[in-house]
């Protein structure tokens, strides 16, 4: 009874006009940054956080987030019919589905695509309604040393979960704690690392740290290859899977889902990780493998699913603990934080206008998209179209803006462009960098609890190991960065990431 | 708590180091993609682009930068670049200095 009024309550705040327009503008600028490749939702929210100075922290959370879950609406498009990801987590969408549009199914497989994932985006949106409010309720009696050891497993699964070497993606991860010590100390406000510099006393901007590592330096990768592209001229005709289709749909979608809600609440699986997960899974329970990556239906509404499912899931640990579990909860978490709001398990009961609010922007918001992506897809397509040497200088432009207008000086300008540059010989040397903005982030609240735990306990770090859960969550870190140097086992992971690269 | 992060960030390059200097190197195609002049080139104009920006003011810098960036890439046509840029600048203008109410750079002329 008490969640219906509340969810009453959200709703007459998501169908406020103001924010009916921002919850369309987030989903439509989330569904074009999604068609064009090049830029994710991790760069356009940076872009946009000045923005959100100017309105209310509902309406402004309600916006971000239409941008992330738009966007994978929109990368889904670009997957299946020019085989070019829009964003990272629509990866795996090109196997089949680019090889249905060849098989001139692109309308069923476009459609699939936005079924699924308004279903699944339906279904982790009722999630996080049900388990937000238990988590935030356990949370409330976590002291500095709970948070210590959730913080520490979380960058552990995020290291752990990365395509490729564990060692990097922890060197990325500790690089990134130690960028976030630069400026003032969090408990005592002496100066660290700014080389008496007074624009770094603040510290590096997490705006444009993510902008230089996603936006400058992909767009640096770009021109240095031929930008000439080719699009897959085709008709689209009939959006509406046939009958057979959704048969062969229905338990994907609904694997899909479950898969990616569960993974969005881990701390690093988020989207992209799910995506592959579902596509693997489906290719394993299949009755017919083979037909995999030659366009089964199913390899485009599993994983299409799950990475819409997972944007709920990834709202749970952010709104009831106050940990954001990837990346752009991260710049979300920065959002609310200019506003002065803590996202925590306090949020839920001092500010249950964002929670609700958001939750019921987010019903309100698939269905949007839902008739924005079907009726106009023929719009998206021709966006498809605009040449890159067009594109890349307008991406620059927008990344310029964004980091200028945070604070108003070019200082920030060249942080970005420093970070670009950084990145682009990083991304060389394939190392990611999710593990990097996530230890960033994390930093200082890292060094918040430690040090509050070390005052509790005079001094002593067996208080992490007397506290049951910190104890759990540092042994599980443990023994996951310790599985990489048995060989079975190490074997095993990395047949688990090669097989969804396959 | 740099200094402990410090030592991690060195322990993990150690170990980077130790296990990647055992494993053979693989052939992979060119390090670097043919057109890496524009690269230096992006980063040169965005870095002078972030020093002149208050001098000369948004409008001012944006257009010379969005005109170097549109000609980069080999387009010929000066009128489609120059079009380009003054729709940019105009658009980004409007919306983020007058709507938006985010006050770029005016410079020394005023604009």
């Amino acid at each position: 009874m008490d969640v219906l009024t509340h969810l009453l309550e959200g709703f007459r705040i998501a169908f406020i006009p103001a924010n009916l327009l921002y919850a369309f503008v987030g989903v439509f600028v989330g569904t074009l940054i999604g068609v064009l490749p090049g830029i994710g939702p991790a760069g356009t929210i940076s872009i946009l956080i000045p923005i959100t100075f100017r309105i209310p922290p509902v309406s402004a959370i309600i916006m971000l987030a239409g941008i992330y879950y738009g966007a994978q609406y929109g990368g889904s498009t670009t997957s299946i019919l020019v085989n070019i990801p829009g964003e990272a987590s629509s990866v795996v969408t090109c196997l089949d589905g680019y090889q249905m549009a060849r098989q001139g199914r692109a309308g069923p497989a476009l459609g699939i695509a936005a079924f699924g994932s308004f279903i699944a985006g339906t279904f982790s949106v009722i999630g996080l309604m049900v388990l937000a409010f238990p988590l935030a309720k356990v949370a409330l009696k976590f002291g500095p040393p709970e948070y210590f050891g959730l913080m520490i497993l979380g960058l552990t699964i995020v290291t752990y979960l990365v395509r490729g070497s564990v060692i990097r993606a922890l060197q990325m991860a500790v690089l990134g704690i130690f960028l976030s010590s630069v400026g003032m100390d969090v408990m005592v406000g002496t100066p660290r690392f700014t080389f008496g510099m007074i624009d770094l006393a603040d510290g590096i901007g997490l705006v444009p740290l993510v902008m230089g590592v996603f936006g400058i330096s992909e767009v640096l990768i770009n021109v240095e290859q031929s930008l000439s592209r080719q699009i897959f001229e085709t008709k689209i005709k009939g959006l509406l899977p046939n009958l057979k289709d959704w048969k062969d749909s229905k338990w994907p979608i609904v694997r899909g889902s479950l898969i990616g809600f569960f993974l969005g609440i881990l701390p690093g699986g988020g989207a992209i990780i799910s995506s592959f997960v579902s596509y693997a899974v489906e290719k394993r329970v299949s009755r017919h493998p083979e037909k995999f990556g030659k366009g089964a239906i199913e390899g485009v509404a599993g994983p299409e699913s799950a990475n819409n499912a997972a944007i709920g899931g990834a709202f749970i640990p952010f709104f009831s603990l106050g940990i954001p579990p990837n990346v752009v909860m991260a710049l979300l978490l920065g959002a609310l934080m200019i506003h002065g709001i803590q996202p925590g398990p306090l949020i839920l009961k001092q500010h249950p206008d964002i929670f609700w609010g958001t939750v019921a922007s987010m019903y309100v918001g698939n269905g949007m998209l839902l008739l924005l992506n079907l009726p106009l897809i023929g719009i998206w397509v021709k966006i498809l179209k605009i040449p890159y040497p067009t594109l890349f200088p307008l991406i620059l432009l927008f990344c310029l803006i964004g980091s200028y207008s945070i604070n108003f000086t070019v200082f920030d300008i060249l942080v970005m462009v420093f970070f670009g540059i950084v990145g682009y010989i990083l991304r060389k040397l394939e190392y990611e960098f999710a593990p990097l903005v996530l230890g960033y982030v994390l930093g200082p609240l890292l060094e918040r609890s430690l040090r509050q735990s070390l005052i509790l306990s005079d001094g002593s770090f067996l208080i992490f190991m007397n506290r049951t859960i910190s104890a759990v969550c540092i042994l599980m870190s443990f023994i996951l960065l310790l599985t990489p140097l048995i060989p079975h086992l190490r074997k095993r992971r990395e047949a688990l990431t090669r097989e969804v690269e396959e | 708590m740099p200094f402990g992060t410090g030592l991690l960030l060195l322990f993990f390059s150690l170990a980077a180091l130790f296990r990647e200097g055992r494993e053979e190197v693989k052939e992979e195609g060119p390090w670097i993609g043919p057109y890496w002049k524009r690269v230096i080139t992006t980063i040169i104009s965005l870095s002078v682009y972030a020093l002149i920006l208050t001098r000369l003011g948004y409008i001012l810098a944006t257009f010379l930068l969005m005109i170097f960036l549109f000609w980069t890439p080999g387009y010929k046509k000066w009128m489609g670049t120059i079009i380009k840029a003054v729709l940019s600048v105009g658009i980004t203008y409007f919306v983020f200095d007058k709507w938006l109410d985010c006050q770029l750079p005016k410079g020394i002329f005023g604009f």
